[in-house]
């Protein structure tokens, strides 16, 4: 049995049993080259008919504590979405302080060096959650997708009425304690939306349109 | 299929049935949960260690987002190897956008004169051209069920027999060939033609 089929068979057994094996963890033990891309096929493959393990109770809360799953929920619940998760993580990659990246964002959507800091301030918020994801623009989202390096289609998965069509939005803003209780919620929450004056477009300066006029603006 | 545990997924599809959102929300939660794992293995197979940590674990929270709004808005499926195939495709996709992003940055890094270039929209022109490609293919997701319910039944019978059981059923090419009487090579080979006819019926698809 050659080392990559003792690693796969390994991993299988770990899967099988609950173990939550790292593929990484176990692709590191082949040399790289072929013998390593072939165990990472195989183990493709197995995750394609692999059952899904029987997690205990604790492992089911641990996973959903986990970074990944949490930035999927949020994604789905949060007002802001998933950009606060996400956001500084992606630009912390590019390597871009906030600053860099405004700079960037206002070359891609064609405004002037002048909006710098008014745009740090927004990029602040969105990362600390204080933007609602479904005012954001279209524009918005391909100018970060384009200075970030970033396909718009991610970012526009991040939460927001670019990627929740109403439906399955009102259809998966459950309460956490109450998930009877939801549609009331998301009832009232629309209300109060509809009886709050918007802010008309045309009074909002080109940067608010771009971070809190909507897909549209 | 019947190797996987799929209460998850039946309760969660006959709750959408039902209009049961509650429901449908329970069991989402359970099946977002059920995945990660077996995302975070397919980004690992398939970038095959060569995402540091960082990337791949961004690399498995984006797709995991993709995943878990996917499964809410678009997923039509019925069985768990349909959902398994399209979380084995999406991780595959998430990779090649993280290490493209992880390769442009790092030329980014290495020319310390981004910020003040001009020609940085020629630079990465065909990185953003792509994204955009990808961002128009992601609206128009619905419309590319209609085309291949209007493209399947002018495929050659042969070709459109490997291409659905391709897209649709979760069989390695073997079983393929078992399941359509001929030799794994012919399904390779069906199988590609029939993607480039597909290919280009739904170039003809666009153009109208």
């Amino acid at each position: 049995m050659s080392d990559a089929d003792k690693v796969l068979s390994e991993f299988i057994t770990a899967w099988n049993a609950g173990r939550r094996p790292r593929v990484r963890q176990f692709l590191a033990r082949v040399p790289a080259g072929r013998d390593r891309d072939g165990l990472a096929e195989e183990i493709s493959t197995f995750l394609q008919v692999a059952p899904t393990p029987s997690y205990s109770e604790q492992q089911r809360a641990e996973i959903r504590e986990s970074p990944a799953v949490r930035a999927a929920y949020a994604a789905v619940d949060d007002d802001a979405g998933a950009w606060p998760a996400v956001l500084p993580g992606l630009r912390n990659r590019a390597g871009l302080s906030v600053s860099a990246l405004a700079g960037r964002l206002l070359r891609s959507v064609g405004l002037g060096e002048g909006e710098r800091q008014r745009t740090v301030d927004y990029l602040e918020r969105l990362e600390r959650g204080e933007l609602e994801a479904e005012r954001l623009s279209r524009r918005l989202i391909r100018g970060l997708g384009d200075a970030l390096g970033v396909a718009p289609a991610t970012l526009a998965q991040l939460g927001g009425a670019v990627a929740r069509p109403v439906s399955g939005g009102i259809a998966f803003r459950v309460g956490e304690e109450d998930p009877a209780g939801w549609v009331e919620a998301e009832i009232d929450r629309m209300s109060r939306a509809a009886l709050t004056p918007a802010r008309p477009s045309n009074e909002m300066d080109e940067l608010e349109r771009l971070f809190c006029g909507g897909p549209d603006a | 299929m019947g190797r996987f545990d799929d209460a998850h997924l039946r309760a969660f599809i006959a709750a959408r049935d039902r209009g049961d959102a509650a429901e449908m929300r329970r069991h989402w939660d359970e099946l977002v949960i059920d995945f990660a794992d077996r995302m975070d293995g397919f980004v690992g197979a398939a970038h095959k260690g060569r995402l540091d940590d960082d990337e791949h674990e961004e690399a498995v929270q984006l797709a995991m987002i993709k995943f878990s709004q996917n499964l809410l808005h678009t997923f039509s499926g019925i069985s768990m190897g349909q959902l398994v195939n399209a979380c084995r495709r999406l991780a595959a996709y998430v990779c090649i956008d993280v290490q493209r992003a992880a390769a442009r940055n790092a030329e980014v890094s290495a020319d310390a004169a981004w910020e003040s270039a001009d020609d940085e929209r020629t630079q990465q022109g065909w990185e953003v051209d792509e994204a955009m490609k990808h961002f128009e293919a992601e609206e128009r997701a619905a419309d590319l069920r209609e085309f291949f319910l209007t493209a399947f039944p002018k495929l050659i019978d042969s070709r459109r027999e490997v291409v659905e059981l391709t897209f649709f059923s979760s069989l390695d090419d073997a079983q393929i060939a078992e399941r359509t009487e001929t030799k794994p090579n012919n399904v390779q080979q069906r199988r590609r033609r029939g993607l480039q006819d597909l290919r280009k019926l739904y170039n003809e698809h666009w153009d109208q």
